[in-house]
């Protein structure tokens, strides 16, 4: 299984950082999931898909951190873990960075809407799918997704107008 | 309007152009979301919405699914594989008969391929510069022969690159598992297929 999980690691890496806000934490997600999926591997079932698996785990352990006391003490709320995500975004989205832009928009998210947009959007898992990943409800993943996709396009385009708002003012210079 | 205040009824448009534009709708209410959109410029900018919406999302964190990972993190799954013997029933019988025999006759680990030049992912075949071993070209010529289980030789002739085994991780990832037979080169390992279509060494024996 080892090999099999090292050739999913890029999108690993994608899933976590996208939930986490972070390349950085989201590594760190990734590897303890990496080592809790090899000391479980027993619980995985064979004929069932390994990336789902592992989004799994790699989604437990990123509540589970959220949930901790340092994180508490760290990030009070969700708003505030949001604007940390952003916080070391911001130089990049002075500089209209689009890439920035888009993931300020997804650390913006309330975490049960960013889950899923994640799993779904950026994953391409089927609603269905994405429903069983997180044990919730079709309805709910549904609802969740369309709020998360309308949030981060008026989010891209309220930060790209406020770019280019900056950009003007500054006699167009990049 | 707030994300946290849409009312039921907005939230059930939203839903329904949502699944409209994935594509989830059947034929007959499809059409009807079609004509809600062409007349109503209210669904339209929610439609558009979506579309904007789903490309941020997915260009956000895109890189990191084509870029390198990073050496320190592919090494360390790996070698935690490695250290937990009981994976290894996961893996075929002759498989995991292949992986003992292969450490005990090389003496050595298997351990991810890195190139330095050119950071990791983990290491593409074919940026491989004219100091390689001659086993790379026999590999891409064997890996571009799937699904065959090609083999196919180098230098004197005598040796070869074989596949032995094809399979997927469950994704759009294809992979490879090979064997180096020759005197100068022994071994074996992983090739996976990237989206470009060229392939990375996710693991070899050294």
């Amino acid at each position: 299984m080892g090999r099999e999980i090292v050739a999913l690691l890029p999108r690993l890496r994608r899933f976590a950082a996208g939930l986490s806000g972070s390349v950085q934490d989201g590594d760190d997600i990734v590897q303890a999931a990496c080592l809790r999926a090899l000391e479980r591997h027993y619980q995985w079932e064979p004929g069932t898909r390994l990336d789902s698996w592992m989004f799994r785990i790699i989604r437990n352990l990123w509540l589970d951190g959220r949930k901790s006391a340092w994180n508490r003490l760290v990030h009070s709320d969700d708003e505030a873990l949001a604007a940390a995500a952003g916080g070391s975004l911001e130089r990049e989205i002075e500089a209209r960075d689009e890439l920035a832009r888009a993931r300020k928009a997804i650390a913006g998210l309330p975490p049960p809407q960013r889950e899923v947009l994640m799993l779904v959007t950026v994953e391409g898992q089927t609603y269905e799918a994405a429903a069983d990943t997180l044990g919730i409800p079709l309805g709910t993943v549904m609802s969740r997704l369309a709020r998360a996709r309308v949030a981060v396009a008026r989010s891209v385009r309220e930060t790209g107008a406020a770019a280019q708002a900056g950009k003007a003012a500054h006699g167009g210079k990049r | 309007m707030s994300n946290d205040t849409i009312d039921a009824a907005t939230e059930a448009r939203m839903i329904r152009i949502m699944r409209y534009r994935d594509g989830r709708l059947p034929p007959q209410e499809a059409q009807a979301v079609a004509a809600e959109i062409a007349a109503d410029p209210e669904a339209a900018a929610l439609a558009e919405a979506f579309a904007v919406g789903d490309a941020a999302a997915r260009s956000a964190w895109a890189d990191l699914e084509s870029g390198p990972v990073p050496l320190a993190l592919a090494r360390r799954v790996t070698e935690a594989a490695r250290a937990r013997p009981a994976a290894l029933p996961m893996l075929s019988g002759w498989r995991a008969a292949a992986v003992v025999a292969g450490a005990l006759a090389f003496g050595i680990a298997a351990t991810v391929l890195m190139q330095r030049d050119h950071g990791l992912r983990l290491a593409g075949i074919e940026a491989n510069g004219a100091a390689d071993a001659a086993w790379k070209p026999a590999l891409v010529s064997a890996l571009g022969q799937e699904p065959a289980l090609a083999e196919v030789g180098f230098g004197d002739g005598k040796a070869h690159v074989a596949i032995t085994r094809w399979f997927d991780t469950g994704t759009a990832m294809h992979c490879a598992e090979y064997r180096i037979s020759g005197a100068t080169a022994q071994g074996g390992g992983i090739a996976c297929r990237r989206r470009d279509g060229g392939w990375d060494v996710i693991e070899q024996d050294q």
